[in-house]
């Protein structure tokens, strides 16, 4: 259908392929940069937290005595551990969502020191268990004793998690944990969100205006391809045939012309829907003993222009004798079999006038002329015939 | 520690098993259709809710069937095990927050969320008492 468009639509369709890669490319850049912008800036917020990590540590500290054994310590002293959880209260935001202390016990349960939480819901009590989601980051940090933070990927309202090691006497003896809820991340994509939409939407432009051109161009193609189709044979028509001509090489084809015989005899017995049908099982024998390269046109009533594509008479007058025994061969069969149209069979014969010589022809159409004449003479002669032109 | 980690870890991948849906109330139907099974040996299992807070609609999904009255249930999920009366008491209770499960001696287990965190704890003691001997899977949130 490709073959329907005229230069300017393919160019047409290239450009907004292109433009639509480019959008696709900006887009892509765009979500790179983009990663690399909340990188940064997960990274400061993290930063953030990182130094409110270290407010509290210091604000507890202020609290607490130097001890080998902090949990002891706070176990065996009530108001100790109601004024750390209330300090540790202080530091509970939108943004950050719980504070909490946990340390590990002898079995290697986590277990509540302390707990910011002001809702009695959330607050884990002295020595509760706790048991974390991500464990790995758990152990990195009681591990490593240092500071150590993982996204939440398992928990819905929870954006990330920072875990900042407690020491005293030199002995990491708990850890100080900070919930970051989905607020500060949400804080970050909203920050992003507008630009990613605004590409989004142009993209989503690109490729409307790409789908409605596409759908033109198609309904274009259609259009022009029903036009050059004769609707009853669905053979190509002479408008085909006028416009494919200055695109066909005389030097490699030969042209020939078909007319069925006594078709005006067929139709005033028959009657003209029979003549139709008749019409069209001679185009599709022509169709079919025809090979694909060759092109088969209504040229107008009962008469066909048949152009033999890939012959070399100029090259190789050999060739002259090849195509006369193929124009042979298709006339005959074409007239060999009786045509079967609603329980009538009748013998159908077609003439046929060719021109072997289309290379020494100016146009296309003097070359049709030549088939023409030779196909009068074939009708002269007694039809159910092949004439060749001798020149 | 390894056992921590096990346990933990087994406790995510229960968790993340269940979470085909993505709803919590889902998650949370789930769970107690695991907790139920392990407890009481039975294909359907007659639970009886009386926090009505824990879950907003009660399905009968997965082998559990929710009854209207505590006489009639095989488990029981509380959030105040001591307001039980009479045979209800006998039989196994879970609690849906740690001050109950703390409080009383009753619970068999706890399952709640705390912190967005899910929290599942089986008492050992009432484990014996009832004769419960909990899937592999399970075993280690079983606490003393």
């Amino acid at each position: 259908m490709i073959k329907y468009l005229l230069p300017i639509h393919r160019l047409l369709f290239l450009l907004l392929l292109l433009l639509f890669f480019s959008m696709v490319w900006v887009y892509l850049s765009f979500i790179k940069a983009m990663y690399h912008t909340s990188t940064g800036v997960k990274n400061i917020e993290i930063g953030q937290i990182r130094r409110c990590a270290t407010t509290i540590d210091g604000t507890l500290r202020m609290y607490l005595q130097p001890t080998d054994n902090l949990v002891e310590e706070i176990e065996n002293n009530p108001d100790l551990r109601k004024k750390l959880n209330r300090v540790l209260e202080l530091f509970v935001s939108r943004e950050i969502k719980y504070v909490y202390v946990i340390y590990r016990d002898n079995k290697g349960f986590y277990r509540y020191l302390l707990d910011g939480s002001k809702s009695p819901k959330e607050r884990g009590e002295l020595n509760q268990i706790f048991i974390p989601v991500n464990t790995v980051l758990w152990r990195r940090c009681f591990e490593s004793g240092k500071d150590t933070y993982a996204i939440q990927r398992n928990i819905n309202t929870l954006w990330l998690t920072y875990l900042h090691p407690i020491y005293l006497n030199h002995k990491m003896q708990a850890v100080l944990v900070l919930d970051v809820s989905m607020i500060a991340y949400k804080k970050l994509k909203q920050t992003l969100a507008p630009l990613k939409g605004y590409l989004r939407y142009l993209l989503f432009f690109v490729l409307l205006v790409i789908f409605v051109t596409a759908l033109e161009l198609y309904l274009f193609m259609k259009e022009r391809k029903l036009g050059r189709i004769d609707t009853l044979t669905h053979l190509y028509n002479r408008s085909y045939l006028r416009e494919k001509e200055r695109l066909i090489n005389l030097d490699s084809v030969a042209v020939a012309m078909v007319d069925i015989d006594h078709f005006k005899r067929i139709n005033d017995t028959y009657g003209h829907e029979f003549g139709d049908m008749v019409l069209k099982a001679i185009a599709k024998r022509l169709t079919t003993y025809t090979r694909t390269d060759d092109i088969v046109v209504r040229y107008g009533g009962e008469e066909f222009v048949i152009v033999f594509s890939n012959y070399h008479a100029k090259k190789n007058p050999e060739e002259v004798k090849k195509i006369i025994s193929v124009a042979k061969r298709v006339q005959e069969q074409v007239s060999s079999t009786p045509v079967r149209v609603k329980d009538k069979q009748i013998k159908v014969t077609v003439s046929m006038g060719l021109d072997p010589f289309t290379y020494r022809r100016k146009t296309l159409l003097e070359s049709i002329l030549v088939a023409d004449n030779m196909l009068y003479m074939a009708k002269r002669k007694g039809r159910d015939r092949v004439e060749v032109a001798k020149s | 520690m390894k056992r921590v980690v096990c346990s933990v870890a087994g406790l995510f991948i229960l968790i993340a098993s269940v979470c085909v849906a993505i709803s919590l109330e889902q998650i949370k139907l789930q769970l107690v259709s695991i907790i139920a099974h392990a407890i009481v040996k039975k294909k359907v299992v007659k639970v009886y809710l009386g926090d009505k807070g824990f879950l907003a609609k009660t399905k009968n999904v997965n082998g559990v069937v929710f009854v209207k009255q505590c006489k009639d249930a095989d488990l029981i999920i509380v959030s105040k095990p001591d307001s039980l009366r009479g045979l209800c008491r006998d039989k196994p209770i879970f609690v849906t927050n740690y001050r109950g499960y703390r409080s009383s001696n009753l619970p068999v287990g706890a399952l709640f969320w705390q912190k967005g965190r899910p929290v599942l704890i089986f008492r050992k003691r009432n484990l014996e008492r009832l004769h419960v001997s909990l899937p592999k899977n399970l075993k280690d949130y079983v606490v003393d």
